[in-house]
């Protein structure tokens, strides 16, 4: 256990703490009353300064007012006044009136007295004084008659003497009622100069020790003990009133207030004793309340060391005595509590352990056994030297290592056999900083034994899935990809990261039939099962496959949908067969029955065309008539024609084959072949093969004229023709078909037309179809040389692209013997004419 | 677009506001007139010149961010206006306001008010507190009488809402120190004495005259008094009577027979506002002086523009209308902008003098400017 450092500043000190108590309570309550004797003191002064200050304001602002509401009281007396004149001049009452009535108006106890009146006549233009006392007044007159103000606002004229002849005046103008007409100015107002009578009544009204009137910086009237100048000083406030406008241009007329301000002294000493008195009462009441808490606490700290040091030596709680402090109350009853709590946790703790089906043991660092429950008591009575050992070592480098260590131990043999699993972790106590390890057992048989099946049975799957020609596959309920076998991508090519996690409408449909796709997604989102579901899918070369698939839904015990699991085939080759086979069957058949019908044909011909001979060689018969049995007999020779090129369709037709060269044959009719293409299409030899082949070489040159008509009928624009011969042997094969194994000469007639569709190339080679408008083809010419050629021993395929042309292949069997049989060659531009599919 | 030499009258007439000899004389005795607030307050000369530009400029929209803003919560405008009257320049005025503000992008609602000028300063006090019950963020109104004085103090006290006080470019000495927003307004004392020069070119300096006030109060104080300031070097320009005919037309009739009943001879009549001339043509008109007494308009708006094509009214100033709605709507785009100190104290919109025979092409190049908004 490491020793605790000493506090840097208090040392080693041991201080007692109802002392510091004491002691902090008494200083926070000296520091109190200072803080509170100072602010109180600090705060009355201001209080008064402030005090006095508001009053003086207070004053100031009645006495505005004051003088304010003396003119402005006057104000519609003036007006009353303009009113009576605009009265008697409008009617035109006699002028002798307007004195007494003005006498009467301004009646000479108002405050200011009204002693300059003068009335101003607009129509005459002429002045009239009331005023007896006041003779000249004519610098006033003058300034009243150049003013161009019509405003009924009181106003100050100062005159130019000095000191000035000061009037407060008040202009209203003279209005007819009737025509708003403006009769003229009546002048009403009071001369300030030596005004007692108004500086007394506001002396009256406020607590100025004295006041002033001045005009212009003189002084016209100043109250009985108003000094020669008021001036501001520390016992005294000044304030001056503007008479007239503040910053206004012309003369300035104030009023100015003294104020006497109250000595302070005595009243602040007043403050001082009782403040003083207050912070003594404070402190001794706080030194009696320190004592009282220092004892206190001191008490009740000690109740609380006591039971805290019995508590930890008991086993039971005893319940915490009673101290006078509720806060030290409440801290025993948290002890109480907390050690009771601990004591009901460890309680708890042995009971779960000692019923655990689990090894539990604590030792400590020297390897000394401090706590093990039941079944490790058991286990280690019952423990061999190895077993023991092992144990021991995972202790040790979990204490060395400081971190957790795993280890196993197996006892008992064959059936017997048990596997135990033991963790080791070391523990220490941040307290004392001593390290225990504390072991954890379990037995694991089960799940050993468990997951061993697990592995031999994937391992199983696994293997059966990877022989299997098929590939297996999961999908989860999002229909994604969640498992696909290996197989899968030597099947098609495509790698098991193209599939896995992806949704199946994004993978792998390459089949154009939307429908067809549309239906199964359908089908998958129904969580339906299926079976051989078919469809075109692109290879990962780029080659068309056919697959087949099939698959079940999964559902989990609480019979939710988790997705799909089956299995997938390549069909390809199968389907080939299929289409091959049912192609021949189809071709079988129509020979059948085309052989049929043109033997049955030609007899019926060889019978019209013997009887028209038989009558032709009747030497009566008239020109007319002859000409007709001509023409009957030039349509059963082409009828006898027609039925040539339905046997050779139905390879009845007699045929001489013998050992020929293909290339040869092929540029011996070069010119003729040129000929018939016409100037806009070239046409290109490639001629490489080696072997003959047995044919009837009359046959094979029609074919070919045939094939290169065909061609040229397809690039109606122009383009290239390219014939070429090569030496194939099968199964290598070329084309969509796999030939019966052997060798063949291989010739191909290519166009760089138009090309076709899959279906129309499904049905060149059959008689009578035709894409050329009516008229202009049988439909026979490929179905002559399909004939021909599997007649031959042969076979004839067709592989064409829209946009991109069109390739005939036909294979010729090869003839082993190595000389070529000379066979006469036909007049093939007297065949041409049968040519016209 | 406005043409390139009406931005340039307006620059000068901002230069002009602070030349010092635009002091107006004793009849501003409770107010600033602009040359004196200006000397006071020299800092205003650059804010009324940079102003004055941005009210003949084109309108420069706000930035997109106070656009949002004022769109989920307009700027609240309340306007109390003294609107019952010939003149059109209060319904212009609002319709300006509004157009300017569209132009600048500033969502907004207006509360406006009319009431009936001169007597009912009462009604208007009340339209005024009912106003400020919803808290405007704006308050425009008319300064009718100095009863005003105490309410404006109150409001500007209080804090919460601006004041723009309209048709006023006399601050009041008495608010110095917390003077309003903005004393919008076309200078009653410049156009007062724009009339008064053109009299005196046309009466050589010599005339008999007589004036017809509005309703006794601020308007006829200015007006008036600066009319009279004008003629006093004059001394042969004699007022022979005067009235006050409370901004009515047939008051002011009454009142025009009544001069020329008694004074015949007489040069002209001066009209104090758009009403009282109307009145003084219909007495001229009925007494057969019509082009033998001169009277003047005043203002410049679609009545007398009429007047002055039929002949019926000899010349008026006109304001150039528009310039007031716009520059309150720039004052509460740089207000709104937090540039409220650009805001100048008082802008003065500008006059032009027309006479009848003014080319009709002229008239229409000043109402294109002055009516650029609100035609």
């Amino acid at each position: 256990m490491p020793s605790a450092t000493p506090d840097k500043f208090f040392g080693e000190k041991d201080f007692s703490y109802p002392t510091l108590i004491g002691i902090g309570f008494f200083a926070m309550a000296m520091l109190v009353a200072l803080i509170t004797a100072g602010t109180a003191y600090y705060a009355s002064q201001t209080a008064v300064e402030a005090e006095t200050d508001r009053f003086l304001q207070k004053e100031q602002q009645i006495l505005s007012v004051a003088f304010n509401a003396r003119w402005n009281s006057l104000s519609p007396v003036i007006d009353l006044a303009a009113d009576e004149m605009a009265l008697i001049m409008r009617g035109r009452h006699d002028n002798d009136a307007m004195e007494p009535r003005l006498y009467d108006i301004f009646d000479q106890s108002t405050v200011p007295v009204v002693d300059v009146i003068l009335l101003y006549d607009a129509k005459t233009g002429s002045w009239r004084n009331f005023s007896p006392r006041l003779e000249n007044l004519d610098d006033f007159k003058k300034r009243l008659a150049t003013s161009s103000e019509p405003g009924n606002i009181w106003k100050t004229y100062v005159g130019h003497g000095r000191p000035p002849l000061t009037i407060r005046y008040q202009k209203a103008e003279i209005v007819a009622p009737d025509t708003g007409r403006i009769l003229g100015y009546l002048i009403a107002g009071t001369v300030l100069n030596g005004n007692q009578r108004l500086l007394e009544e506001l002396h009256g009204l406020s607590s100025a020790s004295s006041l002033m009137l001045e005009a212009n910086g003189t002084v016209i009237a100043a109250s009985p003990a108003a000094p020669a100048k008021i001036r501001e000083t520390s016992s005294a406030a000044q304030f001056t009133l503007p008479i007239t406008p503040k910053r206004a241009p012309g003369p300035s007329v104030e009023l100015i207030s003294r104020f006497e301000r109250t000595p302070l002294t005595n009243l602040n000493r007043s403050y001082l004793r009782i403040l003083l008195l207050v912070s003594a009462v404070i402190v001794l009441t706080a030194l009696l309340i320190s004592l009282l808490a220092q004892k206190a606490t001191r008490q009740s700290l000690k109740t609380v060391l006591e039971f805290a040091s019995r508590i930890t030596n008991e086993k039971e709680v005893s319940p915490f005595p009673p101290s006078p402090i509720r806060e030290f109350n409440l801290l025993g009853r948290t002890i109480e509590s907390t050690f009771r709590k601990l004591l009901q946790t460890r309680h708890r703790s042995e009971t779960i352990l000692e019923h655990a089906p689990i090894l539990v043991f604590l030792q400590d660092e020297q390897g000394g056994m401090i706590y093990t429950n039941q079944v490790c008591s058991a286990f280690l009575a019952a423990a061999d030297h190895a077993q023991r050992k092992k144990l021991e070592t995972g202790a040790v480098q979990a204490l060395q290592t400081g971190e957790a260590i795993e280890t196993e131990i197996t006892t008992g043999e064959g059936d017997d056999r048990k596997i135990l699993s033991f963790l080791f972790f070391p523990i220490e106590d941040k307290t004392s900083a001593d390290i225990s390890i504390c072991g954890i057992g379990h037995d694991i048989t089960e799940a050993r034994l468990s997951q061993e099946k697990l592995a031999l049975s994937e391992q199983r799957f696994q293997n059966f899935a990877e022989s299997a020609s098929d590939w297996f596959w999961e999908m989860d309920a999002d229909l994604r990809f969640s498992y696909i076998s290996h197989n899968a991508e030597i099947i098609t090519g495509k790698p098991a990261s193209f599939f896995l996690g992806r949704r199946r409408d994004l993978t792998s449909f390459g089949d154009k039939n939307e429908d067809l796709v549309r239906t199964h997604l359908e089908l998958l989102e129904r969580h339906e099962p299926f079976r051989d579901f078919r469809y075109n899918m692109t290879g990962g070369d780029g080659s068309n496959l056919i697959v087949e698939i099939s698959g079940v839904p999964v559902y989990d015990e609480t019979g939710t949908f988790r997705g799909y699991r089956g299995i997938g085939r390549n069909i390809t080759r199968e389907a080939e067969i299929e289409n091959q086979l049912r192609q021949s069957q189809k071709m079988q058949a129509i020979g059948q029955l085309t052989s049929g019908l043109a033997h049955d044909f030609n007899n019926l011909l060889s019978i019209i065309s013997g009887n028209l001979e038989l009558l032709r060689e009747d030497e009566h018969l008239a020109a007319a008539q002859r000409r007709k049995i001509d023409t009957a007999l030039e349509a059963t020779i082409r009828g006898s024609a027609l039925i040539q090129q339905l046997l050779a369709f139905a390879r009845k037709q007699p045929l001489q084959p013998a050992r020929v060269d293909i290339a040869r044959i092929i540029r011996d009719i070069y010119d003729l072949l040129e000929r018939s293409v016409g100037p806009e299409i070239e046409l290109r030899l490639n001629l490489h093969n080696k072997w003959l082949a047995r044919i009837d070489r009359r046959q094979m040159e029609n074919a070919l004229l045939n094939l290169v008509i065909n061609a040229r009928d397809a690039m109606p624009e122009g383009g290239t023709i390219t014939i070429s011969s090569e030496d194939v042997s099968a199964p290598t094969g070329q084309g969509s078909s796999n030939l019966p194994p052997g060798d063949y000469v291989c010739i191909a007639v290519r166009d760089t037309g138009q090309g076709m569709d899959a279906d129309t190339a499904a049905r060149a080679f059959d008689p009578f179809f035709t894409t050329k408008p009516p008229g202009q083809g049988s439909g026979l010419g490929l179905s002559m040389i399909h004939g021909f050629v599997h007649q031959s021993g042969g076979q004839a395929h067709i592989e064409s692209t829209p946009g991109h042309g069109t390739v005939i292949y036909l294979y010729l069997p090869r003839a082993h013997e190595e000389k070529e049989e000379p066979v006469s060659s036909a007049d093939v531009s007297m065949r041409r004419a049968a040519n016209d599919g | 677009m406005i043409p390139r030499q009406h931005k340039a009258v307006a620059i000068l007439l901002a230069f002009f506001m602070m030349i010092p000899g635009a002091r107006a004389g004793h009849y501003l005795n409770e107010y600033w007139s602009i040359g004196d607030y200006v000397r006071e307050h020299p800092d205003q000369n650059a804010l009324m010149r940079d102003f004055g530009a941005a009210v003949a400029a084109a309108a420069v929209p706000v930035p997109e961010a106070l656009r949002t803003k004022t769109t989920k919560q307009p700027v609240r405008i309340t306007i109390v206006y003294p609107g019952l009257q010939a003149s059109d320049y209060w319904r212009r005025s609002v319709a300006s306001f509004r157009a300017r503000l569209d132009d600048l992008g500033i969502a907004y609602t207006i509360a406006s008010t009319f009431t009936r000028p001169g007597k009912e300063i009462s009604k208007q006090t009340e339209a005024i507190a009912e106003a400020l019950k919803n808290n405007p963020d704006y308050l425009v109104f008319t300064l009718d009488a100095k009863q005003h004085q105490y309410l404006i103090g109150q409001i500007i006290r209080q804090g919460k809402t601006r004041l723009i006080l309209q048709n006023i470019t006399t601050p009041l000495r008495a608010l110095e120190g917390r003077q309003p927003f903005l004393y919008v307004g076309f200078d009653h004392a410049s156009g007062a004495k724009m009339l008064a020069q053109e009299y005196i070119r046309r009466t050589g300096g010599k005339a008999r005259f007589a004036l017809l006030y509005g309703t006794r109060g601020y308007v006829s104080t200015v007006r008036g008094g600066a009319f009279l300031e004008a003629l006093k070097p004059y001394p042969d320009m004699r007022m022979v009577s005067a009235y006050y005919v409370d901004f009515n037309r047939e008051k002011a009739r009454k009142a025009a027979l009544e001069i020329i009943a008694e004074t015949p001879d007489i040069d002209f009549i001066h009209a104090a506002s758009t009403d009282i001339a109307l009145g003084v043509i219909d007495a001229l008109k009925e007494t057969g002086k019509l082009g033998k007494i001169m009277v003047n308009g005043w203002g410049g708006g679609s009545a007398e523009l009429e007047a002055l094509r039929k002949g019926e009214l000899d010349f008026t100033v006109m304001r150039m209308n528009d310039d007031n709605g716009v520059a309150m709507a720039e004052a509460i785009k740089l207000d709104l902008l937090g540039r409220g100190e650009k805001v100048p104290l008082i802008y003065s919109g500008a006059f032009r003098l027309i006479r009848k025979d003014t080319p009709a092409a002229k008239i229409s190049d000043y109402m294109h400017y002055a009516f650029r908004y609100s035609r």
